[in-house]
């Protein structure tokens, strides 16, 4: 766009437009980039100044920070519980909204206008304080530091994904079906040959949601699993330690950027998919 | 041979069987549990209210002579107000800088996801070093002139009672990127024409904004300002990340969450005090939720297209 097409108004509020957003862009990257400079000093070049670039670039803290642990669990086995965590948890959480949303969207039955207006309704109405009694039921069911079973409660399938994932499958032809059924297909057939392909790519886009949201999230597995912390816990945790660690805070700070670099290269190659499927439906006909 | 019918209808229960199952479990039961919980004696089992009464003395008292409800309901009406008055417009803003595709589109498009990509306990935990005492923030106020105090120097601004909620507040104005793409999807179902028909009107990039198309998306603004109001009243992650609520930062999320994290962690902790709190809570926001929706409405009705 050429400046001079711009209005003499927006000559004056574009640039300041700008610079507020520049200054919150800067401000909510800058401890991303205040912790990937200050990775690389010595613990004493950190205690002399974090402002300032390293003397020396010490990869070593990349080393270091393998080594550093919370309760018996070292980074590698916290990286693991990560992927274990995030990845069960996404595959519970996307099949079940799946079937639910092909279920209401495809199949006629009792109950099903109230079923979607319900699951809605649960989406909007806030509830609060029952962390409490899910902590307690966790426990109960004997889920609690079982990280082999932690998918469990994640299988939630009337949830917002079942939503969008029903508006994908509303929009899809039913003629597919019947023809299928003519040739003696069945509904299992149906959905997993002929229907499930067809909405593999927003299921891929809200699995991508999903699994970013279960790796970095901390509070699940701080209740839920004290005794085998993701990464995202053994951070928290290890974050009011990190001065007493060997290599100090550096190499903690090197252990916050491995933590992300898993995510980064995924927001990397995914991009085009993530910002483009924002935008997917957007023409009207 | 089964009919059609019959084999539809068993297909419908297997699929909905797990999801049915979860729902059963996961949300209904852990609701009523809750409530169970909330009107429940810790000592013996009975049905009580002493939970509710706790907390009805803890506001008086607190409000009198200043304590943590008092501090926790204060910071939470901040935040809401905050977050639907600062962030919202300033999100709408990045949105449209981004839809346009403004120059530094590219930049910004990554500075305001990447957060959410990397997520909270790295972006917002790593900032307690940043406002830290040998952190940039003190370091280069000073160079320019700031008397941040002596006491500053040794705790960081967040450490003291002087700086820390006004720190804690300031930085954390921001753009949410989830709200980004929300919103990014609202506008891409905006026909192309009206954009054209705006510029043939003489519609600058601010006038579409004002008069086009927060119009035109104001049912997702109206969703999202309303659902940011109830969801500040439960959010805790920023506060347990920078200060756990000390220095009088607390908000009504940590208030609540302080004793599930703590009876997690072993101690003995009555979970019906929470559980009540979040009952009151739910009848208090509930109300102003659906009051706040339809003010929205009101503010602009929404244009369908």
């Amino acid at each position: 766009m050429r400046w001079r097409a711009f209005t003499r108004q927006e000559k004056i509020l574009l640039p300041i437009a700008h610079f507020l957003l520049l200054l919150i862009a800067v401000w909510m990257f800058a401890s991303f980039i205040f912790v990937v400079l200050n990775s690389f000093k010595a613990p004493r070049d950190y205690n002399e100044s974090v402002l300032s670039f390293p003397k020396t670039w010490r990869f070593r803290n990349y080393i270091d920070a393998f080594s550093i642990s919370y309760r018996n669990t070292n980074v590698l086995m916290m990286a693991f519980n990560s992927i274990f965590y995030s990845v069960t948890c996404t595959l519970a959480s996307i099949a079940s909204s799946t079937v639910a949303a092909y279920a209401l969207a495809k199949y006629k039955f009792k109950g099903r206008a109230f079923l979607y207006s319900f699951i809605i309704a649960i989406q909007i109405v806030p509830i609060f304080g029952t962390s409490g009694a899910s902590l307690l039921l966790v426990n109960r069911l004997g889920l609690n530091d079982k990280i082999y079973l932690i998918w469990i409660p994640a299988l939630s399938g009337f949830n917002y994904t079942c939503l969008i994932m029903h508006s994908y499958f509303k929009n899809i032809s039913w003629e597919y079906a019947e023809a299928a059924f003519i040739d003696g297909a069945g509904n299992l057939y149906v959905f997993l040959r002929i229907m499930l392909p067809m909405v593999l790519p927003p299921m891929f886009f809200m699995g991508l949601g999903m699994f970013i949201g279960a790796w970095n999230d901390y509070m699940t597995p701080l209740l839920f699993l004290p005794r085998n912390p993701t990464l995202a816990t053994g951070i928290y945790y290890l974050k009011s330690a990190s001065s007493s660690l060997q290599g100090g805070i550096p190499a903690f700070f090197a252990a916050v950027v491995l933590s992300c670099v898993p995510i980064i290269l995924i927001f990397a190659f995914m991009q085009k998919t993530i910002f483009g499927m924002t935008t997917e439906g957007g023409i009207k006909g | 041979m089964l009919k059609r019918k019959t084999k539809n209808n068993i297909f419908v229960i297997c699929l909905l069987v797990v999801p049915t199952a979860h729902f059963l479990v996961f949300w209904l039961y852990v609701n009523f549990s809750s409530l169970l919980l909330g009107f429940r004696n810790s000592a013996t089992g009975a049905f009580s209210l002493e939970h509710f009464t706790r907390f009805f003395d803890a506001v008086k008292q607190d409000f009198a002579e200043g304590g943590g409800v008092k501090t926790a309901i204060g910071n939470t009406l901040i935040t809401t107000a905050k977050t639907m008055f600062f962030d919202m417009p300033l999100t709408i803003l990045a949105t449209y800088v981004l839809f346009r595709k403004f120059f530094g589109h590219m930049f910004f498009r990554v500075a305001f996801y990447l957060p959410g990509i990397i997520g909270d306990v790295i972006i917002v935990g790593m900032t307690s070093y940043i406002l830290g005492a040998n952190g940039p923030v003190v370091v280069w106020g000073q160079k320019l002139g700031i008397d941040w105090g002596f006491d500053v120097f040794q705790t960081g601004l967040l450490g003291n009672s002087r700086t820390a909620r006004p720190a804690f507040f300031l930085t954390a104005i921001g753009v949410s990127g989830g709200m980004v793409i929300l919103l990014t999807g609202a506008l891409s179902r905006i026909p192309k024409d009206l954009f054209d028909y705006g510029k043939l009107e003489g519609l600058g990039f601010f006038k579409e904004l004002y008069y086009l198309i927060v119009p035109l998306i104001w049912s997702t603004i109206g969703i999202m300002w309303v659902m940011s109001f109830a969801g500040s009243w439960g959010d805790y992650s920023r506060v347990l990340l920078l200060t756990n609520g000390a220095y009088d930062t607390e908000n009504f999320g940590i208030y609540m969450m302080k004793y599930t994290i703590g009876y997690a962690r072993g101690a003995d902790v009555a979970l019906g005090y929470p559980a009540a709190i979040g009952m009151i809570l739910t009848v208090v926001v509930l109300p102003v939720t659906l009051f706040l929706r339809w003010i929205s409405n009101k503010l602009i009705r929404p244009v369908e297209f």
